[in-house]
């Protein structure tokens, strides 16, 4: 058994992140199929997202075993063939539905937490 | 890149290919594969990369033990340790003989509760006893078997169990 410490607010922060990376993951990838590396690129342009870029690997392999990607490779002109990973429709699913339960999330914890924080 | 970096790289794939060893072979082999192409994609190409510029992507990418153990996370593979459970299978498999039989039967118990040990070495462990018994039906010849395996599998769990282990983390 792993010993769990209570998380402060930064841990709080990186268990938040952590969860919700892998839909920020689906969503990119719901405009158009991407290389993993153009994958952690873009996710790395986004400030506070990613910590440890080669995380996110085994992410998009748990994200296959799931059915919510699939890959394909494609020949690339600059180098070896490149896996590139695809939403696929449970992907979609799984996003819209989270997408949905985000809005409520995020309104509620908006609720508590800004008036919280204004005082 | 240059020699340096490519040594330093090498040192890199090799950890992580040490550390990803509790995940399922496809995982780890599809994870490597693509960590390795984005180094690739990064240095590779660029024949003047230095060591320094190696070290800087790596640390981008995060130490191999942390990937790991975010990796067994997501998978939901909880940690392999050499604790209390895998010290008595392995104690009870080479003693509990003696212990009117009863002790192999609660170590057989304990090996198949732990995560320590695969599913085929497990049957090994366990079956070999049996199929000693079957094949030298001559009492001398199926006590010494039996003392082989006593001695052999035991030692034989316990050096997987411990390379397995993972060290615990704060």
């Amino acid at each position: 058994m792993r010993c769990m410490v209570p998380p402060g607010e930064g841990a709080a922060i990186a268990q938040l992140r952590r969860g919700t990376l892998e839909y920020c993951v689906l969503a990119l990838l719901s405009e158009g199929e991407r290389y993993g590396f153009d994958l952690v690129r873009e996710l790395s342009e986004v400030d506070g997202m990613v910590t440890s870029e080669g995380t996110i690997y085994p992410l998009l392999s748990r994200l296959r075993r799931d059915g919510l990607v699939t890959t394909s490779w494609q020949e690339s002109n600059s180098g070896p063939p490149r896996r590139y990973y695809k939403l696929s429709p449970a992907g979609e699913k799984a996003l819209a539905s989270f997408a949905q339960e985000w809005g409520r999330f995020r309104d509620a914890v908006d609720g508590l937490v800004g008036k919280g924080g204004r005082k | 890149m240059n020699a340096q970096a490519q040594a330093v790289v090498d040192g890199y794939m090799r950890d992580l290919k040490r550390e990803l060893r509790a995940l399922p072979r496809q995982r780890r082999q599809e994870i490597l594969e693509d960590i390795d192409g984005h180094i690739d994609e990064s240095l590779g190409r660029n024949g003047t990369a230095t060591e320094a510029d190696a070290r800087t992507l790596l640390e981008q990418l995060g130490e191999p033990s942390e990937i790991a153990s975010d990796a067994r996370e997501r998978f939901g593979i909880a940690p392999v340790r050499f604790g209390a459970v895998e010290k008595w299978a392995v104690f009870l498999l080479a003693f509990g003989f003696w212990i009117a039989g009863v002790g192999w039967l609660l170590g057989v118990f304990f090996l198949w509760s732990s995560n320590a040990w695969n599913r085929r070495e497990k049957l090994i462990a366990t079956l070999s006893p049996a199929a000693i018994l079957v094949s030298f039906a001559s009492i001398p010849a199926g006590f010494l078997a039996l003392l082989l395996y006593v001695i052999t599998v035991p030692i034989w769990l316990a050096v997987i169990a411990r390379r397995r282990a993972t060290p615990a983390r704060g």
